[in-house]
């Protein structure tokens, strides 16, 4: 791989030696990418036509009219209320339950522990230290395994397996968390200092004892913060959960969204952006007193010291929470004991085996799999184009002029740049903040079920995403050669192309391909609400009871993952090497 | 506790080539007894600790401890063993956010109980306190004890990692380098410290050191390692001044950090 992009840049700059616009294998790569986005096209079904047709434009306007005024009578409002408690509390419980599962396995997969390293030096190769060795690295590949099959596809499964509402959503989260935060914790445990845990060690302690007393008071803060920040993922996880019944903001949404009640759309949209607004600042109030940078010794005083008050305050406060949020999410006595929940459950993973390799139903995956691979190819495209032109009013360094600078004076003028800029902004943040499944359902309204309103709706999130990390990687290059250019007169657009853009390229790149690499994840899921590609199937084969085939499908969702994963990693690790 | 290393060698590899660290080395360390490592940077003095605290396996050779061959221990037994060795770091290895009180008390950690040892972090027993408070006031940190780790001066943090081993109460008591990072004032208070607690209990000290003077001073047997081989083994009143430029020679402390610490590094990928 490396070896052939070497190749592959040294032509280039052969060519460029020559001066050369058309070379042999520009030409190739041009064609090659040509054919492919002509087969995406196909695949997707696209219907470019469609989007300008009065019926769509009709079902558009009626859509965004029908958005205003948002719905705020009382008895609305209760129910919105009631969602955001539950969706909280959902995100709660399944936060605390996938630590509980995510501590121990975390533990068992760290490398240090039971691998390799320090610890292992002294011990005598036998078959239990072979065991041990054997069970964590088994560990890892279950959290792979939790990790890859996407938290809406568990909140599916769990749906089926519990029935609907905010238990399944609970569970869902637990179990892809669970995965998320097992594998950080595996790479936090693996990162302390090994120092004092080779001391432990030479005492005599045992590895639990070397767990307890070396590793997590050094790896707290740490654990800390990413706990958090799966809190706030969690809680935008569980909103969105709802679209496939799990309970929460999202079900009403989707409720509201086929009662054709869009008033109502705006107001739980509403709620839904301030929760996440809410959530991300007391989590980040929390990270800045918690975590591995709260180095200040009076901070820590306030919660670490003798302050038992409040110590003992802040737990109450944490376990009177954690069981209003499992009381809430249905963790009572009365509904888990019922014992069809449990029955059911089995009933449905004893379905799942053996998975279905029946010719017919294999030969149908491909074309799948191809629409899937299609919607984010397509999607992602989609939304580099948007979000490359909405980047460049977005970038301050290119619209904004410094008041002192000369030529610039009127106040007018200073002001339409300075609202072109905003604009910009404000509809980059709208575009993003907007989950892509809300999207979907919009462009379904707009075009009708198929993956031609998965690609579009991941094509309007991308852009939201790309948009603004494209301008803030404009506005972060050196900026000193934009000085230069612009003492010397240049024009913005020169200065895109001459001074951000070349400095700039690289990062861009990267970014837009790890992108691509979500995006295909998302593909993968947008069928669960309608959006075409693999999740289509999955949903149907749930509905029609086929488990065996769910199971199959979830295999190849799994591979699926993985193989972008290793793109992601391929690609992060080429722009950072060199 | 009797050790005694036949024909012992470690190597390390880095980077697809082996190092050798420590060359056939055969000793024989009797209870009760007190000694001196010397040695330059990169001599395989602090692999020989690693060796005799049974946290590294030997690439051959064996080691005995009372007439048990270690190589042939299970992960149980190790533990039994390590037990009874307290091990003072160059670098003190105490763990930086826990307190000097908790640090002390990890010194138990070798006879507690898994259950032990979740009740100690959070209400340890009142007589193991008790026994910590003791380390720690004879170490004069007392006033410190529920100062986090990574807050103590080097000296102090010199002085609770002799605490945590004093809480071990261990039978052999091995000490990397302990006053190297001292000042003049306060070595001879540790060097001291060290041996008073050596001779309690008729404890096994050994010691590795640079400072000639004070090994030939405090310690009445010497041994000298140099490349990795046993270069002199002798009492300390029949060291001269031939052998131990012969010791030195050729060997200059270019970096402070020991070539041996190099080694570890690279083969277990850690930062010491």
């Amino acid at each position: 791989m490396m070896t052939a992009s070497n190749a592959n840049s040294a032509a280039f700059d052969n060519g460029a030696d020559h001066g050369r616009i058309w070379t042999p294998r520009r030409a190739a790569v041009i064609i090659g990418v040509s054919l492919v986005l002509a087969i995406c096209w196909q695949v997707d079904d696209v219907r470019l036509t469609t989007l300008i047709q009065p019926a769509t434009l009709r079902a558009l306007w009626t859509f965004l009219y029908g958005l205003f005024p948002p719905d705020f009578s009382p008895g609305f409002l209760r129910i919105v209320f009631h969602a955001l408690v539950s969706t909280m509390a959902t995100a709660i419980a399944g936060t605390i339950l996938s630590v509980l599962i995510a501590v121990p396995l975390g533990a068992l997969g760290t490398p240090i522990l039971w691998r390799r390293g320090i610890l292992l030096a002294g011990e005598n190769r036998n078959w239990f230290v072979a065991l041990q060795s054997f069970a964590s690295r088994t560990v890892l590949a279950l959290l792979g395994f939790l990790r890859a099959i996407p938290d809406l596809v568990w909140g599916l499964l769990f749906v089926t397996a519990v029935g609907l509402g905010s238990l399944a959503g609970a569970l869902a989260l637990a179990v892809a968390y669970a995965g998320v935060l097992g594998r950080v914790y595996a790479d936090v445990f693996g990162d302390v200092d090994p120092r004092p845990l080779e001391a432990l060690q030479a005492m005599g302690a045992t590895r639990a004892q070397i767990f307890l007393r070396g590793i997590w008071p050094q790896a707290l803060p740490n654990v800390t913060a990413y706990t958090l920040y799966s809190f706030e993922c969690c809680v935008r996880a569980a909103s969105v959960l709802g679209f496939v019944g799990a309970g929460g903001i999202g079900y009403e949404i989707s409720l509201s969204m086929r009662l054709f009640e869009y008033r109502q759309v705006m107001t739980l949209i509403l709620a839904f952006v301030l929760l996440l607004f809410l959530t991300d600042i007391v989590s980040r109030r929390l990270r800045t007193r918690l975590g591995p940078n709260a180095g200040s010794l009076r901070k820590r005083q306030w919660f670490n010291g003798e302050s038992f008050v409040w110590r003992t305050a802040g737990y109450a406060v944490l376990v009177v929470v954690a069981g209003t949020s499992f009381y809430f999410t249905g963790f009572s006595p009365d509904h888990f004991g019922e014992a069809n929940i449990l029955k059911n459950m089995l009933r449905f993973c004893r379905g799942m085996f053996p998975l279905d390799f029946a010719k017919g139903f294999v030969l149908s995956l491909p074309p799948l799999l191809m629409q899937t691979l299609a919607i984010s190819i397509l999607g992602s495209l989609m939304g580099v184009v948007i979000g490359g032109i909405l980047a460049i009013p977005a970038t301050s360094t290119l619209v904004l002029v410094h008041p002192d600078s000369p030529g610039s004076r009127s106040q007018a003028k200073r002001g339409l740049r300075w609202s072109i800029y905003w604009a910009a902004r404000l509809l980059l943040n709208l575009l993003r903040s907007i989950p892509d499944l809300v999207w979907v359902l919009v462009c379904i309204l707009v075009v009708g079920i198929g993956p031609f309103a998965g690609t579009l709706a991941i094509g309007l999130h991308t852009a939201g995403v790309l948009g603004k990390l494209y301008a803030e990687t404009l506005e972060e290059v050196p900026v000193q050669p934009v000085e230069a250019l612009r003492a010397l007169g240049a024009r913005p657009l020169h200065l895109l192309a001459w001074a951000l853009w070349p400095q700039a390229k690289r990062t861009l790149g990267s970014y837009t391909v790890l992108r691509w690499e979500t995006n295909l994840r998302v593909s993968a899921i947008l069928g669960l609400v309608g959006g075409g590609g693999l999740g289509q199937a999955i949903y149907n084969n749930v509905q029609l009871g086929f488990y065996s085939r769910l199971a199959t499908l979830l295999l190849l969702v799994y591979l699926l993952v993985i193989a972008s994963d290793w793109i992601g990693d391929t690609v992060s690790r080429r722009t950072v090497g060199v | 506790m009797n050790y005694s290393l036949d024909a012992v060698s470690k190597q390390y590899s880095v980077r697809h080539e082996t190092v050798a660290a420590l060359e056939s080395v055969s000793l024989s360390v009797q209870k009760g007894e007190v000694m001196a490592i010397l040695g330059s940077s990169g001599a395989g003095k602090t692999t020989l600790f690693r060796l005799l605290n049974a946290t590294l396996r030997p690439s051959s050779g064996s080691i005995r401890v009372d007439g048990r061959e270690l190589g042939a221990m299970s992960s149980w037994d190790l533990r039994r063993i390590r037990r009874r060795i307290g091990t003072i770091y160059q670098q003190h290895n105490l763990v930086p956010s826990l307190t000097s009180l908790q640090n002390t008390l990890c010194g138990c950690l070798g006879r507690w109980s898994l259950a032990e040892t979740i009740r100690g972090i959070l209400s340890p027993a009142k007589a193991d306190v008790q026994q910590a408070l003791r380390a720690l006031e004879l170490v004069e940190l007392a006033d410190k004890r529920n100062a986090r780790a990574d807050e103590l001066s080097g000296g102090q943090q010199q002085r609770l990692a002799i605490a945590r081993v004093l809480m071990q109460e261990p039978e052999v008591i091995l000490a990397d380098e302990p006053v190297a990072s001292l000042d003049p004032a306060l070595t001879d208070g540790v060097m001291s410290l060290l041996l008073r607690v050596g001779s309690e209990r008729h404890r096994t000290l050994v010691v590795a050191m640079h400072k000639v003077g004070l090994a030939l001073e405090y310690f009445p047997r010497v041994i000298g390692l140099r490349g990795g081989a046993v270069f002199f083994d002798r009492p300390s009143a029949a060291v001269d001044e031939t052998l131990l430029q012969n010791l030195y020679a050729g060997y200059r402390q270019e970096t402070r950090r020991s070539r041996d610490d190099d080694r570890f590094q690279r083969e277990f990928g850690c930062v010491r």
